[in-house]
């Protein structure tokens, strides 16, 4: 009976080790408000596949690329094709983000479109953009390593 | 022939009032090999002492002898199991409790001990903590994922410079571009 619970005990550790890892805003968002239909989308490119992007000529070849490109992990674009939706869903995720700002820092924001960052110490460790166009509604989760000097390039690609 | 002498004796013999001589006759009467068939289921009862006599006690060497054949040696006859009353107190109920404890405790010690050390060889450039394995890849192409990469990346950037006006928030200090 001991063995049986220390087994046990030893097999849920890493399951609830790695149950509590993380979830970016736009999977979170996804979960929460994707409805039956299946109205809202997603893109997602992982960080396997990011590691891949690094190794495209295209991107090897550019050296601004590279230094933003190997500071991410994943993106995920998150858009519903419903127009109807779009406002309902904007005022959802800015809301969302709001209600944890202890995690999610407003950053920049407009009457159509935010950005929040979530931070480890001086890292960044996601990039939430949430926008409202006429024609688009779109949630992107950056993830990633990112430090200042990435916002600095980010902004003037 | 009548027996009712002998009848009448053992009525006496099973209410306890025989004599010895009166038992002496009933022991000579069941030794006969011939006796009446309603009293010979008595017979083993009188003959006992004659045929006991005749028997061979098992000796003193018959333990010996018993082990020797099942091939066990006589000196190492299984000893007496010799059980003694104990007295279960709260402590040692709960041991099991506490040794179980004691194993949590050793792995959340030595879980934490590992954690912590990986997160401080990963501090400086490493403080990514999401779970790779909850992405799905929607592209199957690198050149596929570079072009929604870039979308994403410029409708950010676009927002980032186009917002360095006067809607954009103030508490900013970590990060400023």
């Amino acid at each position: 009976m001991r063995q049986i619970l220390l087994t046990l005990l030893l097999v849920g550790l890493p399951l609830a080790a790695l149950a509590q890892q993380e979830c970016d805003f736009a999977s979170q968002y996804m979960r929460l408000y994707n409805d039956e239909a299946g109205s809202l989308s997603c893109n997602t490119v992982r960080p396997l596949m990011m590691q891949r992007i690094l190794q495209l000529d295209e991107v090897e070849n550019n050296q601004e690329a590279q230094d933003i490109i190997s500071q991410l992990k994943s993106i995920q674009i998150l858009t519903t094709k419903d127009p109807t939706a779009y406002a309902q869903h904007f005022e959802q995720a800015k809301d969302l983000a709001d209600r944890n700002s202890k995690r999610y820092r407003p950053y920049r924001s407009n009457n159509h479109s935010a950005i929040y960052f979530r931070q480890k110490k001086k890292v960044i460790v996601e990039i939430v953009y949430i926008s409202q166009q006429r024609h688009s509604f779109s949630i992107i989760s950056l993830t990633g390593n990112m430090t200042q000097d990435f916002i600095k390039k980010l902004a003037h690609i | 022939m009548d027996y009712k002498y002998i009848e009448q004796l053992l009525e006496r013999y099973w209410e306890a009032t025989t004599t010895p001589q009166e038992e002496t006759i009933l022991r000579t009467f069941f030794s006969q090999d011939v006796l009446p068939e309603h009293l010979a289921q008595y017979q083993p009862l009188f003959v006992y002492e004659q045929t006991a006599a005749t028997e061979q006690p098992l000796g003193d060497d018959f333990d010996r002898r018993m082990l020797e054949r099942i091939g066990q040696p006589a000196d190492e006859a299984p000893k007496k199991v010799v059980v003694k009353a104990q007295r279960l107190t709260i402590a040692s109920r709960l041991r099991p409790l506490f040794r179980a404890a004691a194993a949590v405790a050793i792995v959340a010690v030595l879980g934490t001990a590992a954690q912590s050390a990986f997160r401080q060889t990963d501090q400086t450039n490493e403080a990514w903590d999401y779970n790779s394995a909850s992405y799905a890849d929607t592209y199957q192409h690198p050149e596929e994922a570079l072009d929604a990469l870039d979308a994403g990346l410029a409708e950010i950037s676009d927002m980032l410079n186009s917002s360095t006006s006067a809607d954009s928030l103030a508490n900013n200090e970590d990060v400023q571009p």
